[in-house]
């Protein structure tokens, strides 16, 4: 297992490093010159002047070709250092290092909740296959989930703020996981994405409701708590943390109205201000957290699942029990 | 292998590992909450005190607070923290603030500026000659990525270089002693003194902001940095990863004795947000838009607009096809109704019909200026009579800078005129663009020109001359050889003189002749208070939308 786990650690480097040439290409290619949007998003009369944007080039050493200032990166990337901002001038070190936490602990709250929640709702309505139960459960989060989050975040902080005065303050900004201001914008986080556990679990145990050994466990007498615990639980739960592993991946990189509306300091917002300004060594670095977080969050995944299905261990290690 | 025995333990180990995780990630100590405006603060003596704390807001994401960018949002508020030369007030009176004393020589060349011996920084120390110079001269240099220095330091001897990252110092400014400052100018400029007026040039002590090597100081402002400032107000906290800025009381600052205790601003960028913490008295101070759900929330007093002088429309571009048919840009304007722009753009009626005239509400507003008409026949004569009379002729016109809802309500009213009248269905709208040139050039691009001095002259210079911004790009490259000679022997006439203001109409004319702008807005310059809520005192802002004399604003809850 150990050795499974470095190996695959090891294959993470000319992975990240070549996704790193791979987005760098694109962003110095393709993707626009930050120093023209710079003066282009600035509004009214600005001095935006040709010869000037070249000296501002040369001056921050844009002007050099691709492979030289690629290479000069990458020697600060192996040396930890992510580099400096174009646009701010700040140290993207500083940068994800502030921002970067704060969208791990909301994706991790969101899957927690999300799968506390979704997981008994989806056995509930699998439970309860086409009745009452079971399509209140399904309609009601599929009717939550279908509001977009720039829809029910702003609407919430009107409603519950100045139309019923719940909240005394908006939620807006960050204080923390555990302060008040964490609960809507987690409420609007965890009820977005409910609805894919709900029919995931719920669509697993349809599945192993008519196994034999359910009905076994059943015509032995075992208790229905016990069969759902003990028999059901475990294949059911197998796809459905592969669902919240990539939830939890999508989340972290990309919970970017949530962060925006509620003005939450996290990579989300981090990434579309940034990508809006072609902020090379800012994408660059957002998108190698992105990547390192779905190889380690997939290694997880694979980690977790001889826990659930014995036979994804024997897969692994390649030995039979 | 894993083992029957051994898989509960790992599991329950991955489970506290995962727990584990979250607690610590959350336990990141939170920032204390700012405080209300009126709360209430225990002193030293545990006498109670209404804290003066004024929270404002800017609608993006700010990351750079340096006083030395002269753009981006942020720079609204640069008079809370930065001192200008001098400054001008909401009726176009020049005054006294860093330089007490100016003086032109006789061909108005060379400008003397003296430094007020009570201007000091938030150290204590005295603003001195040198920090001057070695200011303009950063900000000059393409390494400090100033927004808008040409606005102010063009025409000064040396500037060019600079400009190009071709010198680092310009001869034409120099410190003739610790409170003497000397420009010298390459042609004579009455109004030189007054362009100085703005917070955007203001001085920074150059020990602090410029290092070794003749360069800014990478976050010289940001308080871990201990900064020092000249404004009213100093950098207190700076957490630019939240968008959350904090100035407190400069017990330095020289004129008064500032009135706030603290100044905060917070990036808010969804603007019902904004709406609803101004509604909630979460803030004192915003820019929401000016709809339906905001009047109802904050009152229409709250929207009350005051005129501004300025142009704001869809400049079409002279320079690529079809917009540099005459007649074809002829036909597009008579297309569009100005009076439904101006009921789109303005749900509740306040402000004016947008004229297109670039020297509205300036002194040097031309009685006699006629706006081009709604007359949709004329515009299919004007059509007829183009290149473009076929209209499968007509290439795709990209209208750019359409960034915002209500741009893009007035662009596709703009829009359906042109289809229903002339059968034209290739535009493409986007807040964004290619180029300034070529193939992804736009044909018409949305934008603006503000005034910063309220003269006629300068506003021409600054728009409709051929080295403006608003020439150069935002029109493609206009550049009408009689409009810049007017423009340019108007600004070396005197301040009083009637034939500056003369022949600035003369170039206005002319301009408005050649039909080069749809023009669009109410003429509102924000409203009247500068976005403040009632119990916000003393907030005024200049034609620039710079805030006035801010050690003067206080806060004062009514009963």
């Amino acid at each position: 297992m150990g050795q499974y786990i470095l190996r695959r650690i090891l294959y993470w480097i000319p992975a990240l490093l070549l996704l790193a040439l791979s987005v760098y290409a694109m962003a110095f290619f393709g993707a626009g010159d930050p120093i023209k949007l710079m003066f282009l998003r600035e509004e009214g009369d600005v001095t935006y002047d040709a010869q000037r944007l070249d000296a501002i080039r040369r001056e921050k050493g844009l002007d050099r070709p691709f492979l030289v200032q690629f290479g000069e990166y990458t020697w600060h990337l192996v040396q930890g250092d992510l580099g400096m901002s174009v646009i701010s001038g700040r140290s993207v070190n500083d940068m994800i290092g502030a921002t970067a936490p704060v969208s791990f602990q909301i994706g991790l709250a969101t899957v927690i909740l999300v799968a506390l929640i979704g997981i008994p709702l989806g056995i509930i309505a699998g439970l309860n296959h086409n009745n009452w139960v079971d399509n209140s459960i399904l309609g009601s989060a599929l009717f939550i989930s279908g509001i977009p989050s720039y829809v029910v975040g702003p609407m919430l902080m009107v409603f519950l703020v100045l139309g019923l005065g719940i909240m005394k303050t908006t939620p807006y900004g960050w204080e923390g996981l555990f302060s008040k201001k964490a609960i809507l914008p987690m409420f609007v986080m965890v009820f977005g994405s409910i609805a894919i556990i709900i029919r995931q679990t719920r669509s697993g145990v349809l599945e192993v409701l008519s196994e034999d050994y359910v009905r076994t466990a059943r015509a032995k007498g075992v208790p229905e708590f016990m069969v759902i615990v003990r028999h059901m639980l475990r294949p059911v739960l197998t796809p459905v943390v592969t669902v919240l592993g990539q939830m939890l991946i999508g989340i972290v990189n990309g919970a970017i109205i949530v962060e925006k509306i509620f003005g939450i300091p996290g990579l989300g917002r981090l990434t579309i201000d940034f990508t809006y300004g072609v902020d090379y060594p800012v994408i660059v670095a957002i998108t190698l957290i992105g990547a390192f977080l779905v190889m380690a969050l997939n290694l997880l995944v694979d980690i977790t699942y001889p826990l659930l299905d014995p036979r994804a261990a024997q897969a692994m290690t390649g030995v039979e029990e | 292998m894993l083992s029957k025995r051994k898989v509960p333990k790992l599991w329950v180990i991955l489970m506290a590992l995962m727990a584990l995780a979250l607690v610590v990630s959350a336990c990141a100590a939170p920032a204390a909450p700012a405080a209300d405006s009126g709360e209430m603060a225990a002193d030293a003596g545990d006498e109670m005190m209404e804290e003066q704390h004024f929270r404002a807001t800017i609608p993006f994401f700010a990351q750079d607070w340096s006083p030395l960018r002269g753009g981006g949002w942020n720079m609204h508020y640069l008079a809370f923290w930065n001192a200008g030369p001098m400054y001008i007030d909401e009726h176009g009176e020049l005054h006294a603030y860093v330089f007490n004393e100016w003086t032109p020589n006789e061909d108005m060349t060379q400008w003397t500026f003296k430094i007020d011996p009570d201007a000091v920084y938030s150290d204590g120390s005295a603003i001195t000659a040198h920090d001057v110079v070695a200011t303009w001269n950063l900000i000059a240099h393409p390494a400090t990525t100033h927004q808008r220095v040409t606005l102010f330091l063009t025409g000064v001897v040396g500037f060019e270089d600079v400009f190009n990252g071709e010198a680092m110092t310009m001869p034409g400014v120099v410190a003739l002693d610790d409170s003497t400052v000397q420009v010298t100018l390459e042609g004579p400029d009455p109004l030189f003194h007054k362009k100085l007026a703005t917070n955007l040039i203001g001085p920074v002590k150059a020990s602090v902001a410029i290092g070794e090597d003749g360069f800014e100081v990478a976050e010289w402002w940001h308080p871990k940095n201990n900064p020092v400032t000249s404004g009213p107000y100093m950098p207190d906290e700076m957490d630019l990863n939240k968008g959350v800025v904090t100035f407190v009381k400069n017990p330095n600052f020289w004129v008064a004795e500032p009135m706030l205790d603290r100044f905060t601003v917070t990036s808010i960028e969804d603007t019902t947000i904004v709406t609803t913490m101004l509604a909630n008295d979460e803030l004192d101070q915003g820019w929401p838009p000016n709809d339906a759900t905001s009047q109802a929330l904050l009152g229409a007093d709250y929207f009350e607009c005051a005129e501004a002088p300025g142009i704001g429309g869809f400049f079409l571009n002279p320079t690529i096809e079809p917009t540099n048919d005459i007649n074809f840009r002829k036909a597009l304007i008579l297309a569009v109704d100005r009076e439904q722009i101006f009921n789109l753009s303005s749900p509740d009626g306040s402000g004016w019909v947008p004229s297109g005239e670039p020297l509205r509400a300036l002194p040097g507003a031309d009685p006699d200026f006629v706006p081009h008409p709604f007359d949709p026949e004329a515009a299919q004569e004007a059509m007829a009579a183009s290149g473009y009379a076929d209209v499968s002729d007509v290439p795709k016109m990209i209208m750019a800078g359409v960034s915002s809802p209500g741009t893009e309500v007035l662009a596709q009213y703009m829009a359906e005129q042109w289809r229903q009248l002339f059968g034209i269905e290739a535009i493409e709208m986007s807040p964004q663009f290619d180029s300034w040139e070529g193939p992804g050039a736009p044909a018409l691009f949305r934008d603006g020109a503000g005034v910063r001095v309220p003269d006629a002259a300068l506003m021409l210079l600054g728009s409709l001359h051929s080295s403006s911004n608003l020439a150069r790009n935002i029109m493609g490259g206009y550049h009408d050889p009689e409009v810049d000679a007017l423009i340019e022997e108007a600004v070396t006439k005197g301040a009083d003189d009637p034939e500056r203001i003369e022949l600035a109409r003369q170039a206005q004319r002319l301009f408005h002749e050649q039909w080069m702008v749809i023009p669009i807005g109410t003429g509102c310059g924000g409203s009247a208070r500068g976005g403040a809520m009632p119990w916000v005192h003393g907030t005024r802002r200049n034609a620039d939308a710079q805030f006035i004399e801010p050690w003067k604003i206080y806060i004062e809850h009514m009963e």
